[in-house]
């Protein structure tokens, strides 16, 4: 069975180097320890994917969830958190809709056989199931 | 690393030389063994065992790209077991 997942929050903040007065980005682990950085945001995120396991503890079998919490200065909370729900709803909502494709499939091709082993030819089947001549022999044959 | 800027920031620890030398000092006075776990371009990973083998603390040590977060992260971590000043 596999370990449950691990949620580790990370906030990330824009600062500047000791010695050489930089800019880079730290990331923070909340309730963890250590501290991990980047010049870019895209190399913050592979040394957060690199030290996740030892930073949690946790054994590397372990699905770990990393949610970063941005703070930029002049940028709300809020703008980031409203695009995330968003981008959330459209996820789910993509997701839903393959469900919903893939018992559609399923049932048409139930359907499909149903209405050919009444007798009805390829024309009136497809008739019968609103879908054109190519689409319903496109059906049968998957 | 610049001296004269580890002067201005009143005696603090400010490259990875003086923090890995800092632990290892801290380490042998109150009897844990250091083990650097492997490393990543920012950071090493630090694990501390007592004398029994249990590990007593866990962090990363920066060795780039050093900032005033990421020591103040390397303080609190390792306070509880070398003391809050153990980085002045």
């Amino acid at each position: 069975m596999s370990e449950p997942a691990i949620s580790l929050v990370v906030h990330v903040k824009r600062e500047q180097v000791l010695d050489t007065g930089a800019w880079v980005w730290t990331a923070l682990p909340q309730r963890y320890p250590g501290s991990a950085g980047g010049r870019s945001i895209a190399e913050l995120h592979e040394e957060v994917e690199a030290l996740k396991h030892f930073i949690t503890g946790a054994d590397p079998a372990t699905r770990i969830n990393v949610d970063y919490i941005y703070e930029v200065p002049g940028l709300s909370g809020e703008v980031l958190i409203d695009y995330r729900h968003e981008r959330s709803r459209r996820d789910d909502a993509a997701a839903e809709l393959r469900r919903a494709n893939d018992e559609l499939g399923t049932k048409a091709r139930t359907m499909a056989s149903a209405l050919r082993a009444a007798g009805l030819s390829i024309r009136d089947s497809a008739a019968v199931m609103e879908l054109s001549k190519s689409r319903f022999e496109q059906l049968c044959q998957g | 690393m610049d001296t004269t800027l580890s002067t201005t920031l009143s005696g603090m620890l400010t490259t990875y030389q003086e923090l890995r030398d800092r632990i290892y000092t801290m380490a042998r006075q109150h009897g844990f063994r250091p083990d650097w776990v492997e490393s990543t371009r920012s950071v090493r990973l630090l694990l501390l065992y007592d004398s029994n083998h249990v590990v007593v603390a866990r962090t990363t040590v920066p060795v780039r790209d050093i900032t005033m977060a990421k020591l103040d992260r390397l303080r609190e971590d390792l306070a509880p077991v070398f003391g809050k000043e153990w980085m002045e």
